[in-house]
């Protein structure tokens, strides 16, 4: 039991890079445009597509492809802030509408383009052994992968002039304006790094759900989003990475709970429930998550 | 005779509903054509309620309808009356929105929205991981329902309720709780301030529109007869009556059943020409109206003089 467990948070840990990194892309255009994008987890799905697509027509592992599927992921949130968003900042209900009709919209493009077929890319190099804890080597590349990006992530935004005046704005709009940021192109490009974001969390994810690709998974990856961004606070850079490292062990830790000590229950499908339970609570207790809210 | 504005409204209403009534005779193509038209005039009317008029975004819409259909299918399957089990849905429905609405009604804005999103995706996952009423497989109710199955019935008690609906959307767009929930949609800090007592608003409001949904959820259980989770749930429910709210136009009274009426056609001429692009369309439908038609088919035919009397 004790080794599952060790076993079991290890994974946990791999699957939170990912988690932190898309709650990263999501924090910025909540914490800039102060709207929720619900499509969100549409671009992440994308970019797991864009993955597969390179690992059969050009061979790319999901790490060579890397570069390819964040060119993509620029260009998609630049072309959907140009015809949609850039005219929904005036009301944040209207935007979660809106971005909720731009998920279906791409969802089922999706599978009208590429079918609702479950994919996956069977890219293995073995694994290696640990005190009976057992590593896939492709696994401790994404990790590393992931790492090297979330830090690139946390140099721009507290490094590089774009990545401030990203925060500014996020603290302020109106005296950002007032200092010089020209708040309309910050946006743009903070809406495509956000969409580069995703698109690149979700290449990496394709190496952790070996057959799993398909045009529905958005919804669960939408409802995970919320909830670590909720957790960590939102619009905080912080707590995308707290409330990532938080569910990516719960998600692992709470099937095998279930397993083991529950009854009647089916684990993998009851944990989307647990997890609605803790947003909800969250939201209660204390709504601005555990780091608070804001920029920091 | 010249009418009065009241009653002029009234007559449009009634015709609107008696055209569905003959259409719905006409031939059993068309009765199921109506019976879609009406689920969703009533699903989405409801929905009017709390997004149009009190101006709070759902978008789990679907969860209320679901609750309606589970305890239907319940209820049946344990040998209850019919009738009974449909009225039961919507008060169970109830019981789920006062419950509900008693902690998601604390937040506001786009908090709720995401809220009750997350709700719609917890409830049919909380079915599937207990396997309460058949779980992930579903229930076939047919041997139930067989004996009593009749699509001009379940046509003609869509239409009372429907009709009930939208005469309620009337007395509520009238009356001073129709007034405190668009003062509401206004400006909310401002009405509390106004002392409108804006929790007990809103609960009201989110348990009319729960209640009339979980009544439709029992019927469309009977149209259903096999009852599955992810396909009494899927979010696309949600997605269509928020589509028919702002096709009609929000906070209008004959937007919702307007836009139903304009929606099943579309989906009926889609359903023929190009399967499977549904619910792409509609995502696009509904981008489209956002951007360029904010107010909707009601709002579009207010801006003529002579219809602006007629129209709620």
């Amino acid at each position: 039991m004790f080794d599952l467990i060790v076993q079991v948070l290890v994974f946990g840990v791999f699957v939170a890079a990912i988690y932190s990194l898309q709650a990263l892309g999501f924090n910025i255009v909540v914490g800039a445009m102060r709207i929720l994008n619900l499509a969100h987890a549409e671009f992440v799905v994308l970019g797991a597509y864009i993955s597969y697509w390179a690992w059969v027509f050009f061979g790319f592992n999901p790490i060579q492809s890397i570069p390819l599927s964040a060119l993509l992921g620029v260009i998609t949130g630049l072309v959907s802030y140009d015809f949609l968003i850039k005219r929904l900042v005036y009301s944040a209900d209207v935007a979660l509408v809106a971005t909720f009709a731009l998920s279906l919209v791409l969802k089922e493009g999706m599978k009208i383009f590429w079918t609702a077929n479950y994919r996956g890319i069977p890219w293995t190099l073995g694994s290696i052994s640990f005190n009976g804890i057992t590593v896939p080597i492709t696994y401790i590349y994404t990790l590393i992968g992931s790492l090297v990006l979330i830090l690139a992530v946390y140099i721009i935004m507290y490094k590089t002039y774009f990545g401030k005046a990203c925060r500014a704005v996020a603290f302020d709009r109106e005296t950002a304006a007032i200092c010089g940021v020209n708040v309309e192109r910050i946006l743009r490009y903070g809406f495509a790094f956000s969409s580069c974001l995703a698109f690149v969390s979700g290449n990496l994810l394709t190496v952790y759900i070996s057959s799993g690709i398909n045009p529905y998974m958005g919804q669960v990856i939408m409802v995970k989003c919320l909830i670590i961004v909720t957790l960590g606070g939102l619009g905080n850079p912080w707590g995308a990475l707290i409330g990532g490292l938080t569910i990516g062990m719960l998600e692992q830790i709470i099937p095998v709970v279930l397993m083991n000590y529950v009854p009647n229950i089916e684990p993998f499908m009851f944990t989307p429930f647990i997890y609605s339970l803790i947003f909800i609570l969250i939201l209660l207790l204390k709504p601005e998550g555990i780091l608070g809210g804001g920029v920091q | 005779m010249k009418l009065g504005k009241y009653s002029a409204r009234m007559a449009l209403i009634l015709g609107f509903y008696a055209f569905l009534a003959i259409l719905a005779l006409f031939s059993k193509a068309y009765a199921d054509v109506v019976f879609y038209i009406l689920l969703v005039s009533v699903v989405s009317q409801s929905l009017n309620i709390i997004f149009g008029i009190a101006g709070l975004v759902s978008l789990g819409q679907v969860v209320f309808l679901g609750i309606g259909v589970y305890t239907f299918t319940f209820l049946i399957s344990q040998g209850f009356n019919p009738c009974l089990s449909v009225i039961a849905g919507g008060f169970a429905s109830l019981i789920f929105a006062v419950a509900v609405g008693a902690v998601l009604l604390r937040l506001r804005g786009i908090f709720f929205a995401c809220a009750t999103l997350i709700l719609s995706v917890a409830v049919p996952y909380f079915i599937i991981g207990t396997g309460i009423v058949g779980g992930f497989a579903g229930v076939n109710i047919y041997k139930y329902i067989s004996s009593f199955y009749n699509i001009h019935v379940l046509v003609f008690s869509l239409l009372v309720i429907s009709l009930f609906t939208t005469i309620l959307t009337i007395k509520i767009l009238e009356s001073p709780f129709g007034y405190s929930l668009r003062a509401l949609k206004a400006d909310h800090d401002a009405a509390e301030t106004t002392g409108i007592n804006t929790f007990r608003q809103k609960m009201l409001a989110l348990c009319v529109s729960a209640m009339l949904t979980g009544i439709a959820g029992g019927i469309l259980a009977i149209k259903q007869a096999y009852i599955l989770p992810l396909v009494v749930f899927d979010p696309l429910y949600s997605i269509e009556a928020i589509l028919v709210v702002l096709l009609g136009g929000p906070g209008t009274v004959m937007g919702p059943v307007l836009g139903a009426f304009i929606y099943e056609m579309l989906r009926d001429i889609l359903m023929r020409f190009a399967p499977g692009f549904q619910a792409f369309i509609y995502g696009i439908l509904v981008i489209a109206i956002i951007l360029r038609a904010r107010e909707g088919i009601v709002g579009l035919l207010k801006k003529n003089k002579k219809l602006q009397k007629l129209l709620v």
